[in-house]
């Protein structure tokens, strides 16, 4: 599982960086399993695919880590909205991974009884569905997802008439179009 | 103008949706529980008032909400429990998100519910997240004739707050007889060596400690050692009925009752 994680992760990043240019944003995001707050930038090679990697904090005990979080996001619709870009709903797929090395960890530590004692516990995964509004021509973009975190569709499966209300979370995202 | 603000109110009642979790890695709480221990413990009455003391056992129900919900219900249809003890590993990682599903999943038990701390549940922010809803995870507290000690066993996840130091001092400042309540088995050949091993060992063959309960290794065990009773509750998640223990103590008696299988054993305990 944790190789299959680790494709994707790379296998996303390449087909990136692969991409001829096109579109950038800066992206600002409050909460959504990317952190409290997470800063960053999102390449779109063609207007239905943008990938995007923003860096993430997080507080254990007021004290704050940062996490690193990469989403693929597939557009649809692009659709002009009263002489603004509105894309009504996107999708995609995102990983978190938690920078913090003491507390999560993608190998079980050699301190524990014996090898895969414990789980990977620092790169999750999940979905996201979401809607971005660009207004022109300040370019300036707002945009709001929901984001399905993979442990409680996992739990979900497993466990019969068990919502996912614990692993759902809303992201708001403030965006500036080059 | 009033185009843009339809927009954001439009965002706004789309994010009234679902609620803004920062990260699955912090020590963020959804549900607003706090000291769900102390509030536990202040609605314990005197157990010996009816001259049997029971409680309720369960363990390691991880992300088994399914089985847990049997558990609880089963538990809420037994009459005259003084208090429901868990002993540990209630998630698989210890994320904010299987903690906040754990609390909701066992609030509508109706008894008192003490939780102790499992190795999962103390990996991550697992430690501050315990803290948060249940509060310390080493303590004491007393009634109807006996001290009943909860201890973070759990060494290698959290070696700053594993004291069987303090452990030792628990049993040995009792005027009562003693039952303990760990996550890991206090005999564990993986997890205690050296001093560690020496000042449990001195717990386990303290006469005022009559009971140890633990859970950890998933399968029910019960055996006697050094005089005390060491009872092994498997995990929730069994073939049959969900798996959890309702333990009777009158007098020097000692019983226990598998609810998954509904067979039950005695053993003597020596007060």
């Amino acid at each position: 599982m944790r190789n299959l994680k680790a494709l994707i992760f790379f296998a996303v990043l390449t087909t990136s960086l692969q991409a001829p240019a096109a579109d950038w944003r800066a992206l600002f995001e409050r909460a959504g399993f990317l952190g409290k707050y997470a800063i960053g930038a999102s390449y779109e090679w063609a207007p239905e695919h943008a990938v995007s990697y923003l860096l993430g904090n997080y507080q254990i005990e007021d004290e704050d880590f940062y996490q690193s979080n990469l989403i693929y996001r597939y557009s649809r619709w692009n659709t002009d909205f009263f002489g603004h870009h509105w894309r009504p709903l996107q999708f995609g797929f995102f990983l978190v991974y938690a920078m913090n090395n003491q507390k999560y960890f993608l190998k079980s530590p050699d301190k524990y009884p014996y090898a895969d004692y414990y789980d990977e516990t620092a790169l999750r995964y999940g979905v996201e569905f979401g809607t971005t509004l660009t207004f022109m021509p300040s370019r300036l973009g707002l945009g709001y997802y929901i984001r399905v975190f993979d442990n409680g569709v996992i739990a979900n499966f497993n466990n019969s008439k068990r919502d996912l209300q614990y692993y759902i979370s809303s992201g708001l995202s403030l965006q500036y179009l080059f | 103008m009033k185009k843009i603000l339809l927009v954001l109110a439009s965002f706004q009642l789309l994010s009234s949706c679902a609620p803004f979790v920062d990260s699955p890695f912090s020590d963020q709480l959804l549900r607003p529980e706090r000291g769900l221990n102390a509030h536990a413990t202040s609605r314990i009455p005197n157990v010996s008032a009816d001259g049997v003391l029971r409680i309720a056992v369960f363990s390691d129900s991880h992300q088994n909400y399914k089985e847990l919900d049997k558990a609880t219900y089963t538990i809420n249809q037994t009459k005259d429990i003084d208090f429901v003890a868990n002993l540990g590993d209630f998630t698989n990682s210890g994320y904010n998100l299987e903690y906040d599903q754990f609390i909701d999943a066992v609030e509508h038990i109706k008894h008192p519910t003490i939780m102790a701390l499992g190795n999962h549940d103390a990996i991550g922010a697992g430690l501050q997240l315990f803290r948060k809803a249940f509060g310390p995870t080493n303590f004491h507290f007393e009634s109807g004739g006996y001290r009943f000690i909860f201890f973070n066993s759990n060494n290698l996840e959290t070696p700053d707050d594993f004291s069987p130091e303090w452990l030792k001092d628990a049993v040995t400042s009792s005027s009562l007889p003693v039952l303990i309540f760990s996550h890991v088995q206090l005999r564990d050949q993986d997890r205690f060596f050296g001093k560690d091993a020496i000042l449990l060992n001195d717990v386990i063959s303290n006469n005022k400690v009559k009971v140890i309960f633990n859970g950890h290794n998933h399968v029910y065990n019960l055996i006697m050692d050094s005089g005390t009773v060491m009872m092994q509750c498997g995990r929730v998640e069994a073939p049959g009925d969900a798996h959890w223990l309702l333990v009777e103590i009158t007098g020097n008696n000692f019983c226990v009752k598998r609810m998954d299988t509904k067979e039950s054993a005695c053993e003597t305990l020596k007060l």
